[in-house]
């Protein structure tokens, strides 16, 4: 008897937790969909991630699961329900329409940390991919992390890993890698000790990766190529981004609550604590 | 006479759901609908004019969000699949907020 009770309990919280369009009619012409093929990944190390959106509310914390996709040339970070998320829309395109079913399963694929980096190991240059209202594309060089070597080990995912601090985009950061795996990779942007980073951490503790998993999955290390990315400068998505937070209104469409009252007067500045300050 | 009753009940909730149903596609079908009405007005040099106005017709979409709360979308205010998929998360976030 107990075991239904539970059972039934986590059905009915599992459909109220979930985005559900109560339009019977409803279809929609799907986006298209296009993605160039880089590599494949020799192996995904999965990176626990939590974050704190808003630096006034320290306490509240998102949190995601995020792959670094190591190839031979390229590598990949990005959320791991970003792929989840690529793979649908790949599938639907193919499709003139898509019903209320398929758009909620869409919807339902919340990815909490928005951006694609995909770095080019050779020529030491990255593109960025990042969801504003849209995807916005900008390519920089490889930064050049000035690492400091320090004193101290710790054990992450079974692996002996050294210290080091580095300075990136206005904060001061703690990375805990490892020479066991010989690659000079890490979570984000960083890279360039003399081994795998499994756990990075800010001085303020508000960007937190720690390795959960690393598997030898050979995937493809793709990267969407639409033309309705915009492709701008580093500065110009930065510019685009604060102007986001400070006006989400003015990007978003209408929406009116049960009452008919729009629910556009009510937006309001999102909170805006990027990764790099600077 | 169980069964007899079962099967009632069982007729009665088909019924039931199969004219709720009905009831939201005909609304959906009557927002679909354009209007356009004829106007006459007065212009200042006292000339009447008759205007053709027409109504661009809302078909709403509704939504449910996770934590329970209901807002509407336009359909027509949307193209493609993508758009709609960032209303949908910003509408959300703010009335989950």
């Amino acid at each position: 008897m107990k075991f239904y009770l539970v059972f039934c309990f986590f059905i009915v919280s599992w459909f109220h937790a979930q985005f559900r369009i109560e339009s019977p009619d409803f279809s929609m012409k799907t986006s298209t969909y296009k993605a160039e093929n880089y590599d494949t990944s020799l192996y995904n190390v999965y990176y626990q991630f939590a974050f704190v959106p808003d630096a006034a509310r320290k306490e509240v914390k998102k949190e995601a699961v995020c792959v670094l996709q190591i190839g031979k040339q390229y590598s990949k970070f990005n959320d791991v329900k970003q792929l989840r998320v690529d793979s649908l829309s790949e599938k639907y395109s193919r499709q003139k329409e898509i019903n209320a079913r398929e758009m909620e399963a869409m919807m339902n694929i919340n990815v909490a940390f928005q951006p694609v980096i995909l770095k080019d190991l050779s020529k030491k240059k990255l593109i960025y991919q990042g969801r504003i209202k849209g995807i916005y594309q900008y390519q920089e060089d490889q930064p050049e992390f000035k690492w400091k070597l320090e004193k101290g080990t710790k054990v992450v995912l079974g692996y002996s890993c050294k210290k080091a601090t580095v300075k990136f985009g206005g904060r001061e950061y703690i990375a805990w890698f490892t020479s066991g795996i010989s690659s000079n990779n890490g979570p984000y942007k960083f890279e360039g000790l003399p081994g795998l980073i499994l756990e990075l951490y800010d001085t303020k503790d508000e960007f937190h990766f720690v390795a959960v998993g690393i598997d030898k999955k050979i995937l493809p290390i793709y990267l969407r190529n639409e033309d309705r990315i915009l492709k701008v400068t580093k500065e110009k998505y930065k510019e685009v981004e604060k102007t986001y937070h400070d006006n989400p209104g003015f990007f978003h469409g209408k929406a009116y609550n049960t009452d008919g009252t729009p629910m556009v007067v009510k937006s309001k500045p999102l909170p805006y604590n990027p990764i790099e300050l600077e | 006479m169980k069964k007899m009753f079962f099967i009632a009940a069982l007729a009665v909730a088909g019924m039931v759901s199969a004219n709720t149903t009905e009831i939201k596609k005909d609304g959906n079908a009557e927002n679909a609908k354009e209007k356009t009405i004829l106007v006459e007005s007065k212009n200042q040099k006292g000339v009447t004019q008759t205007l053709k106005v027409t109504f661009k017709p809302y078909n709403w979409v509704t939504i449910v969000t996770p934590c329970g709360e209901v807002f509407y979308l336009d359909y027509n205010d949307y193209s493609t699949t993508d758009a709609f998929w960032d209303d949908v998360h910003h509408f959300a976030a703010i009335k989950c907020s």
